[in-house]
């Protein structure tokens, strides 16, 4: 019975996604579902490495980054074309995590963190100091659209790249859902838990986190090149501290470690962000705000709630949310 | 004999801009390794503290604003700087305190807590750019070349405050206090300390020291909401080069930075200083994670 | 008989504490060991460097039926059959009770189909009475069920030597005799064993043979009921006076 209701809410998740284009034609609400759509890829690939895997890789968005740049580079000034943009962004974003898990497999807790933001912004001197490559401060312009014949993936508003997006984004549940029921997952899951207890039983340690972070890279570097074809630039603030935690707090608000939460947080935030457009630089006070709530009272994210009000009904909010964190 | 004093030279002016940077550095630093040393944690809000307070200053001295005179300003700013980092602890460190993923959660939490202060700034102050006005006026020779009187003062101030901060931390009761504290948590409890406010004493103090570069920093740059952010990356990588939970080693860390940095731009240029810094950054966390002076 | 394990001569230091000085034993096929010791004697220290979970010994050389291991990584030598327990109850705590054991399996149980491998292990949960759990999130069954359920994971990595770091801490009465029984049907299935344990009582019944270790040296050897009644032994576990009564 869950499985059916499980099942029957994705179809229809992803049928309502397939069909908006066809009832709503406005180029807003298009830009900003492609925005949602995308923000749902790379927030639920993170959650592969940090939420499964509990590695706090905080290089995830320069990931894509990385893909997005490596597309516009070598489609625009080398001449590749623009379909090769895909395969280009998968490559160096995979290569980059591959990288950036080197150093991560010899260290703990804050390190790993320090190491990846430093590897982000290592990227982001490299962007900065090769002007005549990247476009240093002003960014990456004019970078080659997608098209087929005469049709381009600008029409209609944006068209192709919704469903591209979507297509993509498609992909990642499938691609999380395997993961997460996978012997792979189960390896993941189980370093996270119990490091130690997990070598012991045999577990690949550095096999098991390059495989992780490669596989959480695949989706930044698809995502990155599409959205440099979409928005035809790619900029330096795709390495910020902004962007990092505006997509930490879409998975944050999702809930960790589970297939829909990171999604659910995407599109929840996106909508959020834009409800809220008119407060200017004051939405971004009500995210930092939304943030420490929720790492403060629903440590589980909107995938919680189910559990949150289930407890409520018995009356006992006693009951830990967070079963392992309290000390 | 040419070649010698073109040489000379060279030195000179690396000496010079690398003794300003390496001061600016242990300002930007101090606060940082105090949190982290006391409670840790690293404390992110730590760059947007340097951006609130020079705003702060501006506001209160300049003609434009309150226009009591710098010295009011730098008071006022220190004041508020050392407030805020007392209202950061109470909402964004102290309820998290205790559990078990405390580091990450704090990075988290005061990431927002930045996020939240920059966009603060943004909204009280407006996009327009702003600059403090300079200590004093004039130019000091040191060396054989020039800096500024503001750039004297600074390397002046930097060793001068971590003196200070050594003092208060060896010799008051309070000082002593936090550093039990740091030491053994539990045992200084049973001690009787009132651990939660020795904390939030070390976060003020910290903000007030960052609140203290933001100062000078608002003088020579321009004040901006994101004054502090590249501040923060470079007093982190000074923190973990210096190894962390040591005060002579931060202080030690933040010289090595100035004087690599001054180095590596003079030949690199400034651009792939950037880049070496970050590159020798990843390489020290992967091969000596505690410092040039931690035990491995 | 030939020796499944092999240990010769192994020590391991940190900084100034010598945890296991030079310490040779071995253990036959399909026998029992016991060890027992105070606390602090480095017991579960010995665990650790024969699995290198984290670390393997200073010197010394450790043999699994006859090849050195000296060159081989953890996962290595879990494959040559070498696996352990812990002594606080260890489990997988967010995934199932079944996955905790699937995920404990190697590469071979996998080559046959999904419903296959899901059905080996649903035999070692059957085999340790946990197959009633089987869905159950790990973090939710008893004490006792986890400590099967940490047997159960070893087993799953088709062990020759299994190591248990005290096994029966904590369980009631009637949970330690179906500890004991359960070591025993182990071993009855063609496993050597190495049991660490406090309780005198298990070590008495389970063990073939026995060994004491104090300040991470052998401080007796030979059959339970010769040891135990080892001045020496006494001596170490009450002080001098107690040996002397």
């Amino acid at each position: 019975m869950e499985t059916k209701l499980r099942t029957a809410a994705i179809v229809a998740f992803f049928a309502i996604l397939v069909a908006l284009p066809l009832v709503n034609g406005d180029s807003y609400v298009r830009h900003i579902s492609i925005i949602a759509i995308m923000y749902a890829v790379l927030v639920s690939s993170w959650n592969i490495s940090l939420g499964y895997g509990g590695v706090f890789n905080f290089a995830h968005m320069a990931f894509f980054a990385v893909g997005a740049y490596a597309t516009g580079i070598l489609t625009k000034t080398f001449g590749f074309s623009p379909w090769f943009g895909m395969p280009i962004g998968i490559a160096a974003s995979v290569a980059a995590s591959i990288l950036v898990c080197l150093p991560v497999l010899r260290l703990k807790g804050i390190y790993v963190i320090l190491v990846t933001f430093a590897f982000g912004q290592l990227c982001l001197q490299i962007v900065l100091n090769q002007r005549e490559l990247t476009g240093g401060n002003f960014g990456l312009v004019q970078i080659p659209p997608l098209e087929i014949g005469t049709f381009s993936f600008r029409d209609h508003q944006n068209i192709g790249y919704y469903y591209l997006a979507l297509a993509i984004l498609g992909l990642t549940v499938a691609v999380v859902s395997w993961f997460a029921r996978s012997r792979f997952g189960w390896r993941v899951v189980a370093l996270r838990d119990n490091e130690p207890y997990a070598v012991s039983r045999g577990v690949p340690l550095s096999r098991t986190r390059l495989l992780t972070f490669a596989l959480s890279a695949v989706f930044p570097g698809a995502i990155g090149a599409v959205y440099a074809q979409y928005v035809r630039s790619a900029s330096p603030d795709m390495f910020g501290f902004s962007f990092l935690t505006l997509a930490l707090s879409m998975l944050l608000l999702g809930g960790t470690g589970t297939v829909w939460g990171p999604i659910a947080g995407a599109f929840v935030f996106t909508i959020l962000s834009e409800v809220m457009a008119p407060l200017g630089p004051g939405r971004y006070l009500v995210t930092a705000v939304l943030i420490v709530l929720i790492l403060r009272f629903f440590p589980k994210g909107l995938a919680g709630i189910p559990q949150f009000v289930a407890q409520l009904m018995r009356g006992s909010r006693t009951g830990q949310l967070y079963p392992t964190e309290s000390a | 004999m040419g070649t010698l004093d073109s040489i000379q030279l060279v030195f000179q002016s690396i000496f010079a801009s690398g003794l300003v940077l390496a001061s600016l550095y242990v300002l930007m630093a101090a606060g940082l390794a105090l949190v982290w040393n006391t409670l840790g944690i690293f404390n992110f809000t730590h760059g947007a503290l340097m951006a609130a307070a020079a705003y702060v200053a501006w506001t209160v001295a300049d003609p434009r604003g309150l226009a009591l005179g710098l010295a009011v300003g730098v008071v006022a700013a220190i004041l508020v700087a050392a407030l805020l980092g007392f209202i950061i602890n109470y909402l964004l460190v102290a309820p998290f305190l205790g559990q078990k993923q405390i580091v990450l959660i704090a990075v988290m939490t005061t990431l927002s807590g930045a996020f939240f202060i920059e966009n603060s700034a943004l909204l009280l102050w407006g996009p327009r750019i702003k600059q403090l006005d300079k200590f004093v006026e004039g130019n000091v020779r040191i060396a054989g070349t020039t800096i500024s009187g503001h750039e004297a003062i600074i390397i002046l101030l930097a060793p001068l405050l971590m003196l200070g901060l050594w003092a208060f931390l060896r010799f008051t009761w309070t000082g002593s206090a936090i550093r039990a504290v740091a030491q053994n948590r539990d045992f200084a409890e049973l001690s009787g300390v009132r651990v939660q406010r020795m904390y939030a004493i070390a976060f003020a103090i910290a903000a007030a020291l960052a609140g203290l570069a933001g100062i000078m920093l608002g003088a020579i740059r321009f004040i901006t909401p994101g004054l502090g952010g590249e501040p923060l990356l470079k007093a982190l990588i000074v923190v973990i080069l210096g190894g962390l939970g040591s005060m002579p080693g931060t202080v030690l860390g933040a010289y090595l930075v100035g004087f690599g940095e001054a180095t590596s731009t003079y030949f690199l240029g400034a651009y792939w200083t950037q880049a070496v810094l970050f590159l020798v950054f990843i390489g020290f966390l992967v091969l000596r994670p505690n410092g040039l002076f931690g035990k491995q | 008989m030939t020796d499944i394990l092999a240990v010769q001569g192994i020590s391991k230091s940190f900084g100034a504490l010598k945890a296991i000085r030079n310490l040779s034993f071995s253990l036959k096929s399909n026998e029992v060991l016991g060890i027992a010791g105070p606390n602090g004697s480095g017991k579960s220290t010995l665990f650790n460097i024969l699995t290198k979970v984290p670390f393997g010994p200073d010197e010394g050389e450790i043999r699994v039926a006859g090849e050195s291991v000296s060159g081989l990584g953890p996962r290595q030598i879990v494959e040559r059959g070498l696996v352990r327990s812990f002594q606080t109850e260890t489990d997988f705590e967010t995934l199932s009770v079944i996955e905790n054991v699937l995920v404990s399996m190697p590469d071979s149980d996998f080559r046959s189909g999904k419903a296959a491998s899901r059905q080996r292990a649903r035999e070692f949960l059957d085999y340790v009475g946990l197959a009633a759990q089987q869905d159950r999130p790990a973090s939710e069954i008893t004490v006792y069920d986890r400590k099967k359920l940490m047997i159960a994971t070893a087993l799953a990595c088709r062990p020759k030597v299994l190591l248990l770091d005290e096994p029966a801490a904590g369980l009631s009465r009637p949970e330690v005799s179906e500890m004991i029984e359960l070591i025993k049907r182990i071993n009855l299935g063609g496993i050597s064993v190495i049991v660490i344990e406090h309780i005198i009582s298990l070590l008495v019944s389970v063990s073939n043979r026995l060994i004491v270790l104090n300040f991470g040296e052998l401080l007796a050897e030979g059959t339970p009921q010769d040891v135990i009644r080892d001045p020496r032994v006494i001596e170490a576990y009450l002080g001098p006076a107690a040996a002397h009564e």
